[in-house]
């Protein structure tokens, strides 16, 4: 005599082995062990359009307003995160507005590169997140 | 006859295979991290307080001289994190979301069960207007 639950059991078994196997199938492509580079990285992630994402780190330093030179042509530029080192040895956030000091980033078409707004001696670093369009 | 599996066991079987299959589709917390989406993903990790955390990424054009609404959330319980871009209009320079200079600035606002919204002021409502902003948020 065949057990009618057990059958209903084993069908279930077999349809969550099936959706493991679709889902590991669509499994992205891990992420981890992608390291920071002044060169541009594919970050094997996809943005909402489907393209790839890649990122790259720029360095720059000054006293006051400059441009870190990127060719920024074909990029749709899509994130950016930065950290400027104070001259008292403080590492700070951007955007930084207060009174007397700032230190803020412009992606500029205009420059084709970072616009670093600033006034006051840095280090700095910023890390693009971007697309392709060509 | 012999009982090889009990019909328990099955149930808690299914059971595991199904968490088994939503880590795996979210990407796991020890690696992989979903492609951005304008739908909502899991990220495959959680929260402090264990719940899952989501994230969803929105886009859009400044609609209001002070704030732009986002109407079609999700049932958001904490918002854990955001960050974002705007593109000017007519302007030569991109800025992130959230960003403040003594002339400009734009955040993000939550009000519980209704919406979330971009707040700015004039000078940004003048010179920028496609944005991305993706939000990070456990659910109720």
């Amino acid at each position: 005599m065949i057990d009618v639950k057990k059958v209903e059991d084993f069908e279930k078994l077999t349809d969550s082995l099936n959706s493991i196997a679709t889902a590991i199938e669509n499994m992205p492509t891990p992420t981890s062990g992608i390291n920071y580079s002044t060169e541009e990285q594919n970050t094997r992630l996809k943005w909402i359009d489907g393209k790839d994402i890649y990122f790259r780190t720029l360095i720059g330093s000054g006293s006051s307003d400059y441009v870190i030179p990127i060719d920024l042509t074909n990029l749709n530029v899509i994130n950016y995160k930065g950290v400027w080192m104070s001259n008292d040895g403080v590492v700070r956030g951007e955007p930084w507005t207060t009174s007397g000091t700032w230190f803020r980033f412009y992606i500029g078409s205009t420059y084709n590169g970072v616009y670093v707004e600033c006034n006051t001696s840095n280090t700095c670093y910023i890390t693009l997140y971007y697309t392709k369009t060509v | 006859m012999i009982n090889v599996i009990a019909i328990d066991d099955i149930d808690k079987l299914i059971e595991k295979l199904e968490d088994i299959k939503d880590k795996i589709s979210s990407g796991g917390s020890g690696g992989g991290i979903p492609d951005y989406s304008l739908t909502e993903k899991k990220t495959g990790q959680k929260w402090i307080d264990g719940k899952d955390i989501w994230f969803r990424t929105f886009t859009g054009s400044l609609d209001g001289t002070t704030s732009t609404h986002i109407t079609d959330i999700p049932n958001i319980d904490t918002i854990i994190s955001y960050s974002g871009m705007i593109k000017g209009n007519n302007y030569p320079i991109d800025i992130t979301i959230p960003y403040t200079d003594s002339n400009r600035s734009i955040n993000l606002n939550y009000k519980p069960n209704d919406y979330l919204s971009l707040v700015y002021n004039n000078s940004v409502y003048n010179s920028f207007s496609d944005y991305n902003i993706t939000v990070y948020y456990t659910k109720v």
